[in-house]
This record gives structure tokens, C-alpha cells and sequence, in this order.
């Protein structure tokens, strides 16, 4: 132990007995930090200096134990016997970028849940997101987005777990584990994933009119969500509709089981970067939509040029599978095709519907008697002719 | 015999006080001194000259030594001489900074770091190095005499602050402003700006100790480059810490209601030629210290893989960086890669004004800069509280505020203290004298 100094702040009212002892939260964080340290192959790169225990903190009422080691910090929660939080300074490595060194996806992968595993946790972890290029941390680095999952369910990324890494050699300069919610009591889906999907879209078309192309930036997915609540116990969401029991049940630090899915509103683009995005949560029973988080312009740090407009819409969309869908009512037409075409003569009345191609989901209207669908971007139409399968479907379907 | 002597008598009282920060005796070929010189910035210091940041560091002791070579014919030639006692006191503007006050007089010289944010902007720092000594040897004298170098410099803590007032681009054709149909009330993004300048500058203006550039007010009323005052551009080369909560893209940020500050490229961007020359016909170079720090809370100012052009415009980072994996000692830099949103994703109902507001809280603490944003972000094993986590519009996930250059930099305190010193790693350096 040597220098340590024991601060016994905030020394509170839990019970001893549900947590692991100081001398084993550090066993754990020792263990954490070399494992850590070892990165993707196993052996130390960068400097390392001896893990001499230079102050253990006690904090959140004795809930959490905080480990200094001088050059890497390690917080463990006692009561679930697990690190929350890491971070390590390092030097030795050259931070310059190389493609050919970077570890791949399934390598991070792999070592996101052997260290996920060395820091008390079980259940695999998905990988969400990747930042590559030391956008999101070190130079050098790569940060991963996971989502902890429970019985094979994901939870959402407000319970997500973040590791930044070093890129070619998988060294940890943080690790970061959200508080997670108790799952809720069944994981079983009221409606399928590929309703879950239309209903997301549509749940979007509805709230902002205004938007009329959707790209599934995260596909929707289950996952176990607990409600983002304000100190008052209020959703913090641009819209919701959360019952009094869903919302009872958050703030008892209790999950729901939702489809949720992150959305670009893809009229929005400038460049590769959406002005506009929806997070969007459903309940997985009926399909619901509880909650939708809107990210829209002029709330964010982004400018863009004059002259660096949005991408113009277009059809042509290639041969292949298309869904159409209303509601609850949806059909693939496989071979189909949407091509460009201009405003018909005659005057046009729309049946609305949602076609999808891939991640990409369009508010359109189809003209059964001329035979043209449309979509509007701003205040103009879009027109277009679809191929002989889709057009059978459709008018098979608005029927 | 008394026309011989005389010019021995009068060698032996020989004095001066050149360069600057050096008082010095001769007899003959010893040389009794006392020195101030200073080491970061390198070079001898000058009167009055300005200094800024934590790491302003100098060297001061008491030296004495004899000629070698020979003596000149007719002068006493000595073969030592040595400080036999003596007082000795180092003081900034009459504190003393911690050295011992008496006793042996250093031989070597003390090194000495001290912050400029200890002393307000503009004040006069007078370092005093005083002794009295009696010298040791043979034909020495024997009496008492007194030497003082004295330096006066001027601390330069100077910052800008910049909130944008400006909301979203509905038509791609140019920011809206107050007073345009659109405009929200309250502003969402130019609102947290708003907030973000209110909360951060009574630290930068308190325990930071800086002045702001003239014209600054709340930072809402910058323009560059056209017609309208004050103009952010011509301050630029006046300040040392900037803070900006503004919008950015990988090329540019918005310093106004017109324009834009392209960083990039480097060879010849707009932030660059602001940061390093003095408006003028024809424009000259910068006058005053070089930037310590950098904040910038906007999308994509700190981007594009290894380029991290913005810090590099402001000379917060060395142009080769990374490679060779170098920086500047005390100065670093902070921004977003991505597109960051104004609304935190953690904790709920918080906007990213509050980000800037506890970040400032830790550096004003004494934080150092690394740190800081860690320790902000939820980042930092020993803070179990609150943390504060940007959202990324493009991904809905984590977007963390993110650091190049010195990570130890700091605006308060003392840049790397002696236990900090050791902790980094760095050998022991005894005879260092860290102030505040």
C-alpha cells in the first residue's frame, strides 16, 4: 500500500455487507488496469509505470471506491463488484494515424468484451459506433460506442459503455460504464421488427411534417430503454407519451422494453453531415411510439458555407427490393424501381404511403389513374414512374 | 606607490548592472554577482517585458567565480574566491516565493517557475534577487557588501470571448439573426452561447485573472474582416486564452454575423495571419505573448484525422504535429470533431453552456487541462458525480469534448508543480522553486 491515504468521505448509510471490501475493489482495479495496459495483443506499448496504490477515495456514500495508481485511475462500484470508470495517461506511442496498424472492427470487437469482461461485467457487448482517427479522443485513437446487453437484449445508449483506445494496439485510455436500468419483467415483443421499422419512420412523418426522407442512420432495434427523466421526474424528450406506469416504473431505475432506432432526416444533408436527426423510441407491445428525441437545425454547434446546399433528392432508385407500407399493412415488392420523371399534365390525387429501399425510407403519394408517385422536398414535388412490379403493387395496395 | 594603487582600488569597486537583471562586482578577475535571467521564454528578460502563463520561468542566485587566462598586468590576481556568508532573499513584487529566506547563498542559482494569473493583467511583477555577502580569499576584502538585481516585468493575461448570436441556416443562404421572422425566441444554440460567456468569464475575469480584448462586452458583437466595430479580427493578436461557443465546420468557424474564419489551409488561413500579426499598413508581427489556451464549444473545430488545423492556426499546437509526436509545454487546445448538439445527452435538460461552465469551474480550480475535460465528461475515476456528456447529431452518441497539445497546460496554478513533476515522470528537479 506504501503512500496510500485512505479518505473516508461521505461514509454512509450502506450496509457493509452488500459490498466487496476496499482491499478486494483494489485487487479488482489492479487486475483491471494490467489487463487494460495489455490492449489487443498482450503485451505493454507505451510507458507503464509501477502500480503502487497512491490514494484510495472513498465516494458516493461508500458505494464506489476511487483508485489512484498515479498514472491510471480506476473507480470500482462495490456493490456490484465492478470498474465503472478507467482512465490511463500514456506516452511512447506515435499518435499518427496508420490505416495498415489500425486494428479492425472485429477486433475491437473482441477486445471491448475481454475488457468489458476484466472490469466485472458479464453478457456480450454490441458494438454501436466506432469513432475513428482520434475524433473522439487521443490522437491516434479509436472510441468505442457499446451497448451491455441482458439476455441478449441490448439496452439503449443511455446505458451505453465507452472505450477509447489506442489504434494499432488496443491500449485503454478510458473505459466508461453508464448507469444501466433492472430489465423489465418480460423481453418479448408485442409486434416484429419489420412493423417496428414502418411505425418508427411514420412516427417521424407525423411529428414533423416537414420531413419526408428518412435514412436509418441506427436500424431499429429491441432494446431495454429507461426513460431520460429531468431532476422534476419529467421525460426530457421533444415529444412523449409515456403512461403514468412506464414513467413510475423509470423512476424506480427500471427499464422498458422498446424498438428504438436513430434517424436522419435525409433532406437535411449538407455535404455527408444531417441539420436534422430523430431518435425514436416505440413500445415494443403495440408498437407505440413513447418518446422522440428531436436534434434539429439551429440547435447545434455546425455551420455549413453559402452554396453547400442540401442533397437534391432523386429517384432512380436501381432494380430491386422495395417495401411499401401504410400502417400496419406492408408489402415487398422484389425487383422494383423508381425512375425520374416530370410532373404529368393531368392534375394528380395522392394516396399516401411509406416506400423503403434499404435504410432509406420516403413519405410519397401515388396517383393510381396517371400511374406516378411523388414525394415533396421543401414546397416542390418530385416526381416518379415506378417500374411494372411496383406499380401493380401499389395499385394493389392504396386500393 | 599611491598612483599604482589607485587603479588596483578602483578595479576592485568596479560595478554594473548589465545585462539586464544582473548586478555584479569585480575585483580584479573575480566577478560577484547577482542574476535574474529568465529561461521560458527563452532569452534574457527585458524591461518591462511581457510575460503570460503558468510556466514563466527564470533562474536567480548569487554567483561569484574567478577569471581564468591569467591577469591583467598590475591587477590583483586571485586564485579563488568563494561566497563566505551571506543573506539572500528572492522576492516577486516583496513576497517572498518560498525559497528559504537566509541562508547560504546559492552558487548555482535558484530555478524558479511562477503564473502570471497569480498577479492581474497588466501588473508590474518586480523579481528582487538581494545578498549580502563577504567574500573568501586571499587580499579579498573583508567587509560586507550588498548586491540586488531586480527585474520588473508585466504580466499579460488577455482573453476574447465569443458567443455567437446567430441561429440555423433554414435556406442554406446565410445564418438568421435577432430580429429575422425565424429567429427563435428564446434562441436555442446562440442562447447557450449566450450562457456559456455568462458563466465562463467571471472566472476568466476572477480567479483567472484576465483582462479582456477591448471591445469584448459579452462577446456578441464581433465582426471580422467588414465594415463594424469591434473587430474580432484585430484583436486576435492581443489575447492569450480564447474562448469561443460559436459555429464550425472542418474548414472554418464563425466569428460573426458576416463571416467566417477560415483555418484552413494552414500555409495561409485567415485565424493564422490574425493570431500572428498586429493590423497595421503594413501589418506587423505580434507584439505580445503567444496563446496559452483554446476552448472552442463548436462543431468540428478540432477535426479531419492527424491535422487539428484550428490549434495549429493559433500556434497551440507545432505545425509537424503529430509527427514528430511533439508539443508546446503549457498550451493546448479543445474542440469538437463532430457535429455536437446544444442539448447535453447526460444528465437530462442540460445544454452544452453548462459543459463550458464546469469545464471553466476545474480550470479555474487549478485543474489541469486534461484533466479538466475529463473530469468533466464523467471521463475521470474520481469524480462520481454529474457528468457531462455532448451528444453528436450525426450518431445520437457520445460526442467528448477533446484535447491536442499539452495536456498538463493550465491557467491557474503553477504549470507542474514539483509533486506533479515527479508524477508525470520528469527527473527530479531539486533546485526548481515552483510558485502557486
Amino acid at each position: 500500500m506504501g503512500a496510500l491515504g485512505l479518505v473516508f468521505a461521505f461514509w454512509g448509510s450502506v450496509g457493509q455487507s452488500e459490498l466487496i471490501s476496499l482491499t478486494q475493489g483494489e485487487e479488482l482495479a489492479r487486475r483491471f488496469v494490467q489487463r487494460a495496459r495489455k490492449g489487443a495483443f498482450g503485451q505493454i506499448a507505451g510507458t507503464a509505470g509501477p502500480l503502487d496504490l497512491r490514494q484510495a477515495t472513498l465516494v458516493d456514500d461508500g458505494r464506489q471506491a476511487a483508485y489512484d495508481f498515479g498514472s491510471a485511475g480506476v473507480r470500482v462500484d462495490r456493490r456490484q463488484a465492478a470498474v465503472t470508470v478507467f482512465h490511463e495517461s500514456f506516452s511512447g506511442i506515435d499518435p499518427t494515424w496508420r490505416a495498415d496498424n489500425a486494428l479492425a472492427s472485429n477486433q475491437l470487437s473482441v477486445l471491448a468484451n475481454e475488457i468489458y469482461v476484466a472490469a466485472g461485467f458479464s453478457g456480450p457487448l454490441i458494438m454501436y459506433s466506432i469513432d475513428s482517427h482520434g475524433r473522439n479522443g487521443p490522437e491516434g485513437s479509436y472510441c468505442l460506442h457499446l451497448l451491455p446487453t441482458y439476455a441478449g437484449v441490448p439496452f439503449t445508449y443511455d446505458s451505453a459503455v465507452t472505450i477509447i483506445v489506442e489504434h494499432a494496439t488496443g491500449r485503454v485510455y478510458t473505459f466508461t460504464v453508464w448507469n444501466r436500468p433492472d430489465p423489465p419483467d418480460s423481453l418479448t415483443p408485442g409486434i416484429g421488427l419489420s412493423i417496428a421499422r414502418v411505425l418508427a419512420s411514420e412516427a417521424v412523418f407525423r411529428y414533423r411534417p416537414a420531413v419526408t426522407q428518412i435514412f436509418e442512420k441506427h436500424p431499429v432495434r429491441l432494446a431495454i430503454w429507461r426513460p431520460r427523466l429531468t431532476n422534476g421526474g419529467i421525460p426530457d424528450y421533444a415529444r412523449h407519451s409515456l403512461a403514468e406506469t412506464q414513467l413510475a416504473r423509470a423512476r424506480q431505475g427500471k427499464g422498458l422494453l422498446v424498438y428504438w432506432t436513430y434517424l436522419h432526416d435525409f433532406g437535411s444533408y449538407r455535404g455527408e453531415m444531417p441539420q436534422r436527426a430523430y431518435e425514436v423510441f416505440l413500445d415494443a407491445s403495440d408498437g407505440r411510439a413513447l418518446a422522440i428525441d428531436a436534434l434539429e437545425a439551429g440547435q447545434g454547434g455546425g455551420t455549413f458555407r453559402h452554396g453547400n446546399r442540401s442533397n437534391p433528392f432523386s429517384w432512380d432508385l436501381g432494380l430491386g427490393p422495395i417495401e411499401i407500407s401504410r400502417g400496419r399493412k406492408r408489402c415487398v415488392v422484389e425487383a422494383a424501381d423508381v425512375m425520374q420523371c416530370s410532373a404529368p399534365r393531368s392534375k394528380v390525387v395522392g394516396k399516401e404511403f411509406v416506400l423503403r429501399r434499404a435504410r432509406l425510407a420516403v413519405f410519397c403519394q401515388f396517383d393510381a389513374a396517371s400511374g406516378v408517385l411523388w414525394t415533396t422536398v421543401g414546397k416542390r414535388r418530385v416526381f416518379g414512374k415506378p417500374n411494372a412490379n411496383l406499380l401493380n403493387a401499389l395499385r394493389g395496395f392504396v386500393r | 606607490m599611491l598612483f599604482v594603487a589607485a587603479p588596483k582600488e578602483l578595479r576592485a569597486q568596479e560595478e554594473g548592472f548589465d545585462p539586464y537583471g544582473t548586478h555584479w562586482f569585480e575585483y580584479g578577475n573575480v566577478r560577484i554577482s547577482a542574476e535574474i535571467k529568465g529561461l521560458a521564454p527563452p532569452g534574457e528578460f527585458t524591461a518591462n517585458m511581457k510575460v503570460s502563463g503558468t510556466n514563466v520561468n527564470f533562474s536567480a542566485g548569487l554567483l561569484s567565480g574567478v577569471r581564468t587566462g591569467g591577469c591583467p598586468p598590475g591587477e590583483p590576481c586571485y586564485t579563488s574566491a568563494k561566497i563566505q556568508s551571506g543573506t539572500y532573499s528572492l522576492k516577486i513584487n516583496g513576497e517572498e516565493i518560498g525559497i528559504p529566506p537566509v541562508g547560504e547563498p546559492s552558487e548555482n542559482g535558484d530555478h524558479v517557475r511562477f503564473a502570471t494569473t497569480h498577479f492581474p493583467d497588466g501588473a508590474t511583477i518586480t523579481i528582487e534577487c538581494k545578498g549580502t555577502y563577504i567574500l573568501q580569499g586571499p587580499g579579498l576584502p573583508d567587509y560586507p557588501k550588498s548586491l540586488n538585481a531586480k527585474v520588473d516585468l508585466k504580466a499579460y493575461n488577455k482573453a476574447i470571448l465569443l458567443a455567437t448570436i446567430e441561429e440555423y441556416d433554414p435556406t442554406g443562404a446565410g445564418y438568421i439573426l435577432p430580429g429575422h421572422p425565424s429567429y427563435p425566441d428564446p434562441p436555442l444554440y446562440a442562447g447557450a452561447a449566450d450562457r456559456a460567456v455568462a458563466a465562463v468569464t467571471p472566472r476568466i475575469t476572477g480567479v483567472m485573472k484576465h483582462t479582456l480584448v477591448p471591445g469584448n462586452g459579452d462577446g456578441k458583437s464581433w465582426r471580422e474582416s467588414t465594415a463594424g466595430s469591434p473587430r474580432l479580427d484585430e484583436r486576435m493578436c492581443e489575447a492569450t486564452l480564447f474562448f469561443g461557443f460559436t459555429h464550425g465546420e472542418t474548414t472554418n468557424w464563425r466569428s460573426s454575423q458576416q463571416d467566417q474564419l477560415v483555418y484552413t489551409p494552414l500555409a495561409s488561413n485567415e485565424v493564422r495571419t490574425y493570431v500572428t500579426t498586429k493590423p497595421g499598413t503594413p501589418p506587423t508581427g505580434r507584439e505580445v505573448p503567444d496563446y496559452n489556451l483554446g476552448v472552442f464549444h463548436a462543431c468540428e473545430t478540432l477535426s479531419t484525422f492527424s491535422s487539428s488545423l484550428n490549434p495549429k492556426a493559433f500556434l497551440l499546437l507545432p505545425a509537424p504535429w503529430p509527427n514528430p509526436a511533439n508539443v508546446f509545454a503549457n498550451r493546448a487546445y479543445a474542440g469538437f470533431a463532430g457535429l455536437v448538439h446544444y442539448q447535453l445527452l447526460q444528465p437530462a435538460n442540460t445544454t452544452l453552456d453548462k459543459h463550458a461552465d464546469v469545464l471553466f469551474g476545474y480550470l479555474a480550480a487549478g485543474e489541469r487541462f486534461q484533466s479538466a475535460i475529463l473530469k468533466t465528461q464523467g471521463q475521470d475515476f474520481s469524480q462520481p458525480t454529474t457528468a457531462h456528456v455532448p451528444k453528436s447529431i450525426n450518431t445520437g452518441t457520445a460526442i467528448y469534448m477533446i484535447m491536442r497539445g499539452d495536456s498538463h497546460a493550465r491557467i491557474v496554478k503553477v504549470y507542474l508543480s514539483e509533486q506533479e513533476w515527479i508524477e508525470v515522470g520528469a527527473s527530479v528537479r531539486s533546485d526548481w522553486k515552483w510558485v502557486r
